[in-house]
C-alpha cells in the first residue's frame, strides 16, 4: 500500500514538474477581456501590481517612481519606443519641480497629449505602442502620456517605383510619418484616416485612408469588413493583409495595387480608391484596382500626353513579349518551322543542329536560370550584386552558347523577355505573368500555337471573372466603357481629363472643369 | 461603421451590379457567332458562291433575317425573355419541351460538326501527328471553361478579343480585294432553278448561328440599342460573308474554289506571293485566329444546348447539364469521322432547322397574337 502511494506521489511530481510553471503562463489569455482601473484604497499599488505581473519582467520596460509634492507618481514606458528627451524635459523635470498641493498631471505637464485612461488593458496596450503611463496614487488613476518616437528610418528615394519625373519620396516604416506625408499631400478636410488595430498579439495599427463623399460607401464598408474579419496572429507587412483581403485567394493576378509612394497614394485618393497603410510597412494598398490601372505609372501624368501615350504602348507591347514569347519560340521552333521565312529557318536550324535538348527544354532551362539570377540578385550582398549579375548573365550565358547547350536566338528571346517583364510598372503584376508565361509555355509545348490559343483564351477568360471589391477587373476593356476604354492606351491632356475613372464608382465624378481650346 | 459613412450609404445609392449584357457585347456575340465560324467553314459547308448557292443565299438571308426580327418581337413583348423562358410562357409544357429538345438537338449536331471541322482542319495545317480526337477534347474544354460563369463572362472574352481578330480579317480583305479579277463576278449572274431547293439546303448553316441569340437575348439589357445591336451584328456579318464570297469568286474562279480546303489560308498566300517574305506562312496564325472563334463558336453552341435542356427539364442552372452535353458532343464529333454520319448528322441538323425555321416561329408569332387578342397577354 505505502509502495503504491509512493509510486502515485512521484508521479504526481512528475506531472507537476511538466506543467508550465507560473512565470510561462500567458498574463492575459482572452484578448478581449477589458480590466477597468483599480479605484480607492489601495489602488494606487494595485494598478502598478498590474502592470507589474504584465510586463515586468522585461528588461526593457522601465518603471520610474517620482515624488511630486506630497503625491507619488510612477512613469513606466518601453525604453526604446519614447522621446527620452522630451520625457525628461516635459514630464520627469515639472513633476520634480511641482510642490503644490494637488497633483493633477494635465495641468502640471507640458506633454503635447496627454489624456486619462479608465482601463488597464487599454493602457498596457498604449504602453506596448510606445505610449508613456503615469500611474498616480489620487484620481484620475492613469494617465496616458503622447511620447511615441519608435525607431524609424528618415523619408528615402524609392527602390520599386522608379521614376524620371516626379516625386522621389517614399514610405516608411512609421505609420505616423506616412499619414503625415499623405496629409501634406491631401489636405482636404473629407480625408478620413481610420485606425483599425489587426492581429491578436502584435495589435498592428492599420489605418484605411479615403476621402468621404468621393470613395463609393459600399466599397468602403466591403474593405472595413474583410479587413475586421482578418484574424491573424502577427501582422508585418500590407502583403500579408492582402491575402487575406482578396476575393480570389488562387489567382495569381493582384487584385491589390502596391506602391510606396504618396505621390501615387494620393492620386488614388483623388481617384476614389481606399488606400490601407500598415504600421511597419513602408507599402501601402490600394483598392479596388483593375489590370489597366496597373499598366499606368504615376509618371504619366507629368509628361506630355504624346511621350506618356508612347510608353503606355511600349508597356502593353513589353506586356505581350513577357508573356508570349517563348511559347511563340518553342511553337515555331518545334511544331511550325515553316512560319520563318527560309533565310531565317536556315540560320535557325544550323544554330541548333548540334543542340542537344529540344526547343521546349532549351527554354525551360534558360528560364531557370533567368529565375535563379533573379532570386539571388535580391538575397545578394549589394557589393558582390553587380559583379555576379555580370558573371550570371553574360560569361555564363556566352558560355552556355560556346558550349552548345542553348540556342543564342533563344537567348535573345528569353533575355528580351525578362527585360520586358522589367518594363512593367507593377512587380506584383510582373510576377504574376511569369506564372501565366509558365502556363502558356507548358500548353504550348503540348500543342503548339493551337494550345497556345486555347491557353491564351483561358487566362483571358479567368481575368474576366475576377473582380477587386465588386469592380470587375478588366474595366474598362471589358465591359467596354467607351471613352474610358481609349484612356488605357492614350493618355489625354490633363486639360481635358475631365473625369475621374468610371470604374471605381467615385460619387464625385468630376475632378476638373474641362478646358478644351 | 463610421457614422457619418453610414450616412454617405443612405445618400449615395450604389449603381446596381449589372448583371445583363451591355450592348456591345450583344453586337460582338452576333458578329462572332454568325461571321467568323461561317466565313472559315470547311469545303462541306463552304460558302462557294455558285450561282445556284448565292442565290440560295439571296433567299435564305431575308427568311432568317425575317425570323430574327420576328423572335426579337416576340421575345420583347413578352418580357424580354430567352426562348427557353418564353415557351412554356405561351405554348403547353410538354410542346415547349419538345420544341426546346429539338433546338437542343440541333445545337449539339452543329457544334459536333464544327469540332469535327476545326480539329480536322487543324489536324491537316497545324499539327499533323496529333490525333483530332485530342484536338477537338481541347476545343471543347476550352470552350466549357469560357462558359463557368456563363454568357456574360463569355461575352466579356469575346470583347476582349473582337479587335485582335478583326483587324487583321478586315487587313486580308482588303489586301485581296485589290488582287481579284473583276471579270470572274459576272459568273454569278447566271441562276440555274433546277438545283436552287438543295442549294437552299446546304445554304442554311451559314446563317444558323443566329438561333444563338434566341437562347442569350435575356441576358441583355432590355432596351433598343440592344436590338440595334443585334440588327447592326447580323448586317455587319452578311456584309463580310458576301465580300468574303466575292472575293474568292475574283481570286480563284468558280472552277478554282471548289478545289480549295482552307479558303482564308489560300487567301493569305495568294497575298503572300514573295518567298522569302517575314510573313510567308501566315496562314497558320490566320487558323491559330479561327481556332479562338471557333471555341467562342463552340462555347456559345454549348451554352445554347444547355440552356434549351434545361429549359426542357425546368432546371434553372445550365452548369450541371454542362459535362453530359460536352460528352455527347464529343461523342457525336468522333462519330461523324466516318462520312456516313457526318451526312447523317448534317442531315438532321439542317432538316431539323429548317422545321423550326418554317414551322415553329410563324405558329409562335401567330399563337402569341391570339393570346393577345384574346386579352391573355403574358
Amino acid at each position: 500500500m505505502l509502495k503504491w502511494l509512493g509510486k502515485l506521489w512521484k508521479t504526481k511530481k512528475r506531472r507537476d514538474n511538466r506543467r508550465p510553471q507560473a512565470r510561462w503562463k500567458a498574463v492575459f489569455d482572452d484578448e478581449h477581456q477589458n480590466r477597468p482601473i483599480y479605484q480607492g484604497l489601495g489602488a494606487y499599488q494595485r494598478n502598478l501590481d498590474f502592470f507589474q505581473n504584465a510586463c515586468g519582467s522585461s528588461h526593457d520596460m522601465i518603471f520610474r517612481r517620482i515624488r511630486a509634492g506630497k503625491d507619488e507618481v510612477t512613469l513606466i514606458y518601453v525604453d526604446g519606443l519614447n522621446n527620452k528627451q522630451l520625457l525628461e524635459q516635459d514630464v520627469v523635470a515639472p513633476l520634480i519641480e511641482f510642490s503644490g498641493e494637488t497633483l493633477k498631471l494635465d495641468s502640471v505637464l507640458t506633454a503635447a497629449e496627454i489624456k486619462s485612461c479608465d482601463d488597464l488593458k487599454q493602457g498596457l496596450e498604449q504602453l506596448l505602442n510606445g505610449e508613456v503611463l503615469a500611474v498616480c496614487d489620487r484620481p484620475p488613476w492613469l494617465w496616458v502620456l503622447g511620447m511615441r518616437m519608435p525607431p524609424t528610418r528618415s523619408v528615402g528615394e524609392t527602390q520599386r517605383d522608379g521614376s524620371v519625373f516626379g516625386p522621389r519620396e517614399t514610405f516608411v516604416e512609421s505609420i505616423r510619418i506616412n499619414t503625415a506625408l499623405l496629409r501634406r499631400r491631401v489636405r482636404d478636410p473629407n480625408l478620413v484616416m481610420e485606425m483599425i488595430p489587426i492581429g491578436r498579439r502584435s495589435h498592428t495599427g492599420t489605418v484605411l485612408c479615403y476621402i468621404r463623399g468621393l470613395a463609393d460607401p459600399t466599397i468602403v464598408e466591403s474593405i472595413i469588413e474583410r479587413i475586421k474579419a482578418v484574424d491573424i496572429d502577427l501582422l508585418n507587412d500590407t502583403g500579408q493583409l492582402e491575402q487575406y483581403m482578396q476575393s480570389d485567394i488562387l489567382t495569381p493576378f493582384p487584385q491589390m495595387e502596391y506602391t510606396e509612394r504618396p505621390d501615387a497614394t494620393a492620386r488614388a485618393l483623388c481617384n476614389g480608391r481606399v488606400a490601407i497603410l500598415c504600421d511597419g510597412s513602408p507599402n501601402a494598398l490600394l483598392a479596388p484596382v483593375t489590370f489597366a490601372q496597373m499598366m499606368i505609372t504615376p509618371d504619366d501624368r507629368y509628361k506630355s500626353w504624346g511621350v506618356s501615350t508612347l510608353e503606355r504602348i511600349v508597356r502593353w507591347v513589353a506586356l505581350a513579349i513577357a508573356c508570349m514569347a517563348p511559347s511563340l519560340y518553342v511553337a515555331i521552333v518545334s511544331f511550325h518551322p515553316g512560319v520563318m521565312p527560309a533565310r531565317l529557318e536556315l540560320v535557325s536550324a544550323a544554330n541548333r543542329i548540334n543542340i542537344p535538348f529540344t526547343a521546349a527544354m532549351e527554354v525551360f532551362l534558360l528560364e531557370f536560370a533567368i529565375e535563379l539570377l533573379r532570386e539571388a540578385s535580391i538575397r545578394m550582398p549589394k557589393s558582390i550584386s553587380q559583379t555576379l549579375g555580370i558573371v550570371g548573365g553574360i560569361i555564363i550565358g556566352d558560355a552556355a552558347i560556346k558550349a552548345g547547350l542553348v540556342n543564342p536566338l533563344l537567348v535573345v528571346v528569353v533575355g528580351v523577355t525578362a527585360i520586358c517583364s522589367f518594363a512593367l510598372p507593377s512587380y506584383s503584376l510582373a510576377s504574376a505573368i511569369r506564372v501565366v508565361k509558365i502556363f502558356i509555355l507548358l500548353s504550348t509545348c503540348v500543342l503548339g500555337l493551337l494550345g497556345f490559343s486555347l491557353s491564351l483564351m483561358t487566362v483571358l477568360a479567368h481575368m474576366c471573372m475576377l473582380s477587386s471589391f465588386d469592380v470587375d477587373y478588366m474595366q474598362p476593356m471589358s465591359p467596354g466603357m467607351g471613352a474610358e476604354s481609349r484612356k488605357v492606351i492614350w493618355q489625354m491632356p490633363l486639360a481635358w481629363n475631365q473625369r475621374r475613372p468610371a470604374a471605381y464608382r467615385p460619387m464625385d465624378p468630376i475632378q476638373q472643369k474641362e478646358d478644351k481650346p | 461603421m463610421n457614422a457619418q459613412l453610414g450616412q454617405d450609404m443612405k445618400a449615395h445609392v450604389a449603381p446596381a451590379k449589372l448583371h445583363r449584357l451591355r450592348t456591345w457585347q450583344v453586337f460582338v456575340l452576333v458578329m462572332v457567332a454568325m461571321l467568323f465560324g461561317t466565313v472559315y467553314q470547311s469545303p462541306i459547308d463552304l460558302p462557294v458562291a455558285t450561282h445556284n448557292r448565292l442565290a440560295a443565299l439571296g433567299i435564305t438571308v431575308p427568311i432568317a433575317l425575317a425570323e430574327v426580327g420576328l423572335m426579337l418581337y416576340i421575345m420583347d413583348i413578352c418580357g424580354h425573355q430567352s426562348l427557353p423562358e418564353l415557351l412554356p410562357a405561351v405554348t403547353p409544357r410538354w410542346m415547349a419541351a419538345a420544341i426546346l429538345l429539338l433546338y437542343a438537338v440541333v445545337h449539339i449536331c452543329y457544334t459536333a460538326m464544327a469540332v469535327r471541322y476545326q480539329s480536322e482542319g487543324i489536324a491537316a495545317f497545324m499539327l499533323e501527328t496529333t490525333p483530332s480526337d485530342v484536338i477537338g477534347i481541347a476545343l471543347l474544354l476550352t470552350a466549357t471553361f469560357l462558359l463557368q460563369r456563363g454568357i456574360r463572362q463569355l461575352a466579356r472574352v469575346s470583347e476582349l478579343l473582337f479587335w485582335i481578330i478583326l483587324i487583321p480579317l478586315v487587313a486580308v480583305f482588303l489586301t485581296a480585294a485589290g488582287q481579284m479579277d473583276k471579270g470572274e463576278l459576272r459568273t454569278l449572274l447566271t441562276v440555274d432553278p433546277a438545283g436552287l431547293f438543295h442549294e437552299l439546303m446546304q445554304t442554311i448553316p451559314l446563317v444558323f448561328s443566329l438561333n444563338y441569340i434566341f437562347f442569350f437575348y435575356g441576358a441583355s439589357k432590355p432596351e433598343k440599342k440592344s436590338r440595334g445591336a443585334i440588327w447592326g451584328g447580323v448586317a455587319a456579318s452578311l456584309s463580310f460573308l458576301i465580300a468574303f464570297l466575292l472575293i474568292l469568286v475574283g481570286t480563284f474562279s468558280l472552277a478554282g474554289i471548289a478545289r480549295i480546303y482552307h479558303p482564308m489560308g489560300e487567301l493569305v498566300r495568294v497575298i503572300n506571293a514573295s518567298p522569302y517574305s517575314l510573313f510567308e506562312r501566315l496562314d497558320l496564325f490566320f487558323l491559330a485566329t479561327r481556332t479562338m472563334l471557333v471555341t467562342l463558336n463552340l462555347a456559345m453552341g454549348l451554352y445554347a444546348a444547355c440552356r434549351a435542356v434545361a429549359g426542357a427539364l425546368g432546371l434553372g442552372d445550365i452548369r450541371g447539364l454542362l459535362p453530359a452535353i460536352l460528352a455527347l458532343t464529343f461523342l457525336i464529333a468522333s462519330l461523324t469521322q466516318q462520312i456516313q454520319v457526318l451526312i447523317w448528322v448534317r442531315r438532321i441538323s439542317v432538316y431539323l432547322q429548317w422545321a423550326l425555321f418554317a414551322g415553329v416561329v410563324p405558329l409562335l408569332a401567330l399563337w402569341v397574337r391570339i393570346m393577345q387578342q384574346r386579352g391573355r397577354m403574358l
